[in-house]
């Protein structure tokens, strides 16, 4: 099979179609993760996101379409395909009665790797996931957090040129979780194309390029977070704490021409507006002019929860 | 092939960290042999303790024949005998097990002579040894009439005579010389019946344990999926072939070893004479061809390890039963048994074993050992089979 172009995707979903029995999991899902990019396949449960990471693994067959990486059929090539990905499994996937070094070898070996190289690449990804220090243990006297460490230090071994990253902060302390996260960053600045996939919005946003939304199967919405946001014209929100006369102080932000909508729920008012630095010194010039008290205030810029909630009608978490 | 063999290297050191394979593949099987040596070394070897015999005679006159026989120092080596007064004094004698066996001598209402013999009935042997040995007493008695029968009474003591002078030249010569068996091939060393059973009871222990062994190291293949590091397998850049042909590889060095760990074991441990180290060597392979095969192909018919404990609990049983693994010290086996132990690889495993141990001709275990090997290969390809069937849903990919 002749090699691929150097500047093809790293990953290219096209036409992806799965189904287990008369359900159809996955309908018709095409995206693409360029190198260097970090692009996080956002959706809830039941997505389709571990059927899509399925496939491209080489793990599932599709009813219809195709999967590449770097330009390799997983289908028609699927052994070159997966030489070229580091896998980080959604739930754990390690030799717990074996230590973090012995695991690394392992995995290093399964990824063809051996000799000095071998031992050298141990040493860096036991650095990289900060593991050095207790390489010689057993994983089973591991905290959870440094199990999810090795957990994506085992598909990092290798050097590949596309990760896959499957929810790997699931079930983790805070900590471990910014640990891990920041790892996520350093390997996309180093060049590596990422696909990593969550049902946590805060996560898709933070490390991004690109994101592109799963639900019940489909492929709803994609692009850079700007873009998913100006897609569904989602406008600021300011959100109010008004103790004492709420309703009075409402009538004056209603008669403002910046603010699109004024709702109430108990004491707390939200205003729909389009520009929250024009309204803000004018919202509490009205507070001032009526007997009102504000105890607390928040600017909640569109995000793509919201951008969830506008194409489905319906929360990540619901 | 460095992925292959990585497979199997990481699987043998988790075995090593593994309470419960070690116990199972090496402690278990070398304990309970220890325990059946032991059971052996009280009736093992040329040391056959005389069987402890009470004669009570309670006939009428004064026959000193069978009484001469009796304290013949030929019977002597198999019978310590001693006499009681009256049948009361035998049983009693019987009771407080300072005798095995009384042999009554009457004869009712002036008749024949007649013998009974009174045993616990709980002896298995050794009481027949008494009763074999009387046997022939009253076979050379019968002998004597034969010997008169029909002569005038002038000559008819004349035969008797001749015939007991006969017996008497006889019996001056060592009779347990003439009755030594010795194996068809004179190269191999001699070995008392119950040396030649406690080797087998032990080979047919040591033969079933590999069988669990293995089934119990294919089984890492269900715990990899258990743990989740199966799929990660997959998902690397090795062909699913070489997964499997991994496992087998573990499955097969982890048999070869407890294999060589019994094999060394077993003579030095238990004083078993294995058979010559070709023979041997040739039992080995077929060992863990059919043991590697079998075990592969029941884990191949399951999909947890929480199925592997109802299956391999039963078939490894089972199948050691009809392979004639628990029935080794059984002498006289109805034919049929042999037959269904032939259907079975551990009935071909342990018949190399047995084969090797008692010392037949090397192309005989050879042949043995290649039926092994075919049965071996049979069932590795069955489950190598079930298994792409089961792990491969893109074709290419295996």
């Amino acid at each position: 099979m002749p090699a691929p172009e150097v500047t093809a995707p790293a990953i290219d979903v096209e036409g992806l179609v799965c189904r287990y029995g008369d359900t159809t999991v996955v309908d018709g899902v095409s995206f693409s993760v360029h190198p260097g990019e970090l692009v996080s396949l956002l959706g809830p449960n039941g997505a389709g996101k571990s059927t899509t990471i399925s496939v491209i693994c080489g793990l599932l067959a599709p009813v219809a379409g195709d999967a590449r990486i770097l330009g390799r059929s997983v289908l028609s090539d699927p052994l070159h395909a997966r030489a070229q990905l580091g896998i980080v499994p959604q739930d754990l996937a390690l030799y717990e009665d074996l230590s973090a070094r012995e695991n690394l070898t392992f995995w290093g070996r399964m990824a063809g790797l051996s000799g000095r190289r071998l031992q050298g690449r141990v040493d860096d990804v036991l650095a990289l996931i900060g593991l050095a220090d207790r390489s010689k243990d057993k994983v089973d006297t591991y905290s959870g957090g440094m199990k999810r460490r090795l957990n994506i230090g085992a598909a990092l071994v290798h050097e590949p040129r596309v990760i896959i990253m499957d929810e790997p902060t699931v079930g983790i302390d805070p900590q471990s979780r910014r640990h891990i996260l920041d790892s996520v960053k350093a390997l996309n600045r180093e060049g590596q194309a990422i696909l990593y996939t969550t049902h946590h919005m805060e996560e898709a946003e933070e490390l991004s390029d690109r994101v592109v939304i799963l639900d019940h199967g489909k492929l709803i919405a994609a692009g850079t977070r700007a873009e998913l946001v100006a897609q569904i014209g989602e406008k600021t929100r300011l959100r109010f704490v008004v103790p004492e006369a709420r309703d009075e102080v409402m009538r004056a932000w209603d008669a403002l021409d910046e603010v699109d909508s004024v709702t109430a729920h108990d004491d707390e008012v939200v205003l729909i507006v389009d520009d929250a630095d024009a309204v803000l010194p004018r919202a509490f010039d009205a507070v001032a002019a009526t007997c009102a008290r504000v105890s607390h205030v928040s600017i909640e810029p569109p995000d793509l929860e919201a951008v969830f909630l506008h194409l489905t009608g319906r929360g990540l978490r619901d | 092939m460095g992925a292959l063999v990585a497979l199997a290297v990481k699987d043998l050191r988790r075995s090593v960290r593994s309470l419960f394979l070690m116990g199972m593949a090496f402690a278990a099987p070398l304990a309970i042999c220890a325990i059946i040596a032991a059971a052996f070394a009280g009736s093992g070897g040329e040391d056959f303790e005389p069987v402890r015999v009470a004669l009570v005679d309670e006939r009428p006159g004064d026959d000193e024949t069978l009484r001469a026989m009796w304290e013949d120092k030929a019977v002597g080596a198999v019978l310590a005998p001693t006499r009681a007064d009256t049948l009361e004094a035998g049983r009693a004698l019987l009771e407080d097990e300072t005798v095995e066996v009384v042999v009554v001598l009457d004869a009712p209402e002036g008749g024949a002579t007649r013998v009974r013999l009174y045993a616990d009935a709980a002896g298995a042997v050794r009481p027949h040894v008494a009763e074999a040995v009387f046997d022939g007493m009253l076979d050379v008695q019968h002998g004597a009439v034969v010997v008169a029968q029909g002569a005038p009474p002038q000559e008819a003591a004349g035969r008797v005579a001749g015939y007991f002078s006969w017996l008497s030249s006889t019996s001056a010569a060592d009779v347990r010389a003439r009755l030594d068996v010795q194996p068809p091939d004179p190269a191999v060393k001699s070995r008392s019946m119950t040396e030649r059973m406690k080797a087998r009871v032990i080979l047919a222990q040591l033969v079933f344990f590999a069988f669990f062994g293995a089934a119990f190291a294919g089984q890492t293949l269900l715990r990899e999926e258990e743990e989740g590091t199966w799929t990660r397998l997959r998902a690397t850049a090795q062909p699913l072939w070489v997964l499997l042909a991994g496992k087998a590889l573990f499955v097969a060095v982890f048999v070869s070893v407890q294999t060589v760990v019994f094999l060394v074991a077993a003579p030095w441990l238990f004083g078993i004479d294995v058979g010559s180290a070709p023979a041997m060597g040739l039992s080995a392979i077929g060992l863990v061809s059919c043991t590697t095969g079998l075990g592969l192909a029941l884990v191949s018919l399951i999909r947890t390890n929480k199925q592997g404990g109802p299956l391999i609990g039963a078939a490894m049983p089972l199948l050691g039963m009809l392979g004639g693994l628990f029935t080794a010290g059984v002498a006289n086996l109805p034919p049929v048994m042999e037959v269904i132990s032939l259907a079975t690889p551990t009935g071909w495993a342990f018949r190399a074993f047995d084969l090797a141990s008692s010392g037949a001709r090397l192309v005989a275990v050879a042949t043995t050992t290649a039926v092994c090997i075919g049965i071996g290969i049979g069932l590795a390809t069955f489950a190598l089979w079930r298994f792409r069937r089961r792990y491969a849903p893109i074709a290419g990919a295996t």
